[in-house]
């Protein structure tokens, strides 16, 4: 199935993909393919990471990439995935700093 | 200059303080329901009883030459201290413990609370959070997210033998039960930590119960669930299995907040989450020499604070605690309904 993962817009944490297209095997189940997308961009399994169907639902981990293109496939024929990690939270007014540190994570090898 | 600045906003802040409105609609907190009309003065307790963690001022520098202050940084740090410390509670003094001013309370009691004084040498204060979470890609004074403050308590928990906690949190929205189990059946003293959770595909709230039968009992289980509810907003069909988590009995409520400002969520009432608020910046408290704490200043004792769910930011993360097995095979049931 075709696969378009994008990065939220506002996402501060995670690094862009390198691509967004993806052709993906039918009976992949989605957590499968999460663990392919978290190799690529080189996160700590601690780190949060987050898919989310057409900008809305977090999909069941188990469901195979065939069922979610079922689901939720788009007119132009692509499944569209956004992925986000965590937001952070303090008070804007006494300086705090987000963060950007986690950019700099070397890449287990 | 910025303390004062930030003081100022603490008035706004309380302006904000409701008295709860006559409904007949149930209040849940942290898995307790309770009647408005009937037994409010019941509820106010029951709220006052959870520790409250607030921002600090004064206390020793952290790592030395850092701050000694956390306020405007501190917030989610703080949540994560009173999602633990309600563990605690649960743990040795049980859920329906109430608290009372000026009342002598018990040696355990005292105990918890010692463990979350600004102090370095405390196991989960202000300094060996912020610490911790370096390890974590946060430089103090950094922000956290939700994520973030389970991974440093999971990582701070593997050093603390009195209460000897097994911490699981959730990631990639799965709890593998056979983790879980094997976990807190493992022996005390070796590690539970560098918990990676690979298998995946043994995904979450399966049939597959494992418990190897360790004599050693099994470890107290704080679970902690990190998910995003959605994009920008919380996605409004998981509005009610959110509210839902407040009424299972091993609830330790969330973390979470709205955009800046990170609160503890405790329960709810209709449509509007009720919580606890760390942003009121107070002196740094030490313990007496006989080893108990003044502390008054760590429980909430007006009404509580309520929001809008709609207005929560999607980044949370669900708290739950199981003392025994049972606690756990029941949460599993509770889940999968």
């Amino acid at each position: 199935v075709q696969v378009v993962v994008e990065r939220y817009q506002k996402e501060k944490n995670l690094p862009p993909l390198s691509r967004s297209k993806f052709l993906v095997s039918q009976d992949l189940p989605l957590s499968q393919f999460a663990v392919t997308l978290r190799t690529r961009l080189c996160l700590a399994s601690s780190q949060t990471f987050y898919l989310l169907v057409n900008n809305r639902g977090l999909p069941n981990m188990t469901a195979t990439m065939q069922e979610l293109y079922r689901d939720h496939k788009d007119e132009d024929g692509f499944l569209y995935l956004t992925y986000a990690s965590q937001e952070v939270f303090g008070s804007c007014f006494s300086g705090g700093r987000s963060a950007a540190s986690c950019l700099l994570m070397p890449c287990p090898s | 200059s910025v303390l004062s600045r930030y003081e100022n906003q603490i008035t706004i802040l309380s302006d904000y303080l409701e008295e709860f409105p006559e409904t007949d609609e149930p209040v849940w907190i942290l898995g307790r329901q309770h009647h408005l009309k009937a037994d409010k003065s019941k509820l106010l307790l029951d709220i006052s009883a959870r520790l409250w963690f607030t921002y600090r001022r004064k206390f020793s520098p952290i790592g030395g030459t850092g701050p000694s202050s956390d306020a405007g940084w501190g917030c989610m740090l703080r949540c994560g201290q009173m999602m633990l410390a309600q563990a605690l509670i649960c743990r040795h003094l049980g859920r329906d413990w109430q608290w009372e001013k000026h009342k002598k309370q018990p040696e355990e009691y005292h105990r918890i609370l010692q463990c979350f004084l600004d102090r370095k040498d405390c196991c989960y204060s202000i300094h060996q959070m912020a610490q911790m979470g370096v390890g974590e890609g946060k430089s103090i004074g950094e922000w956290f997210g939700p994520n973030t403050v389970a991974q440093v308590l999971k990582k701070l928990a593997l050093f603390d033998e009195w209460n000897s906690l097994a911490v699981y949190v959730s990631m990639d929205n799965t709890v593998v039960i056979e983790d879980i189990k094997k976990m807190c059946w493992s022996p005390p003293q070796s590690s539970s930590a560098a918990h990676s959770s690979t298998h995946l595909h043994r995904s979450a709230l399966g049939r597959n119960k494992n418990a190897a039968g360790f004599c050693a009992g099994w470890k107290p289980l704080l679970l902690i669930i990190p998910l995003r509810l959605g994009i920008n907003h919380i996605n409004p069909v998981y509005i009610d299995a959110f509210k839902e988590c407040f009424k299972m009995p091993q609830s330790l409520g969330a973390l979470g907040g709205k955009p800046n400002n990170a609160y503890y969520f405790i329960g709810f009432l209709g449509n509007e989450l009720i919580y606890l608020d760390p942003h009121t910046t107070q002196s740094f408290v030490d313990s007496e020499e006989n080893g108990t704490v003044d502390d008054q200043s760590f429980h909430c004792q007006q009404a509580p604070h309520r929001m809008k769910i709609m207005n929560l930011d999607p980044s949370v993360a669900l708290g739950f605690f199981c003392k025994e097995e049972c606690d756990f095979d029941n949460w599993c049931s509770l889940v999968q309904k």
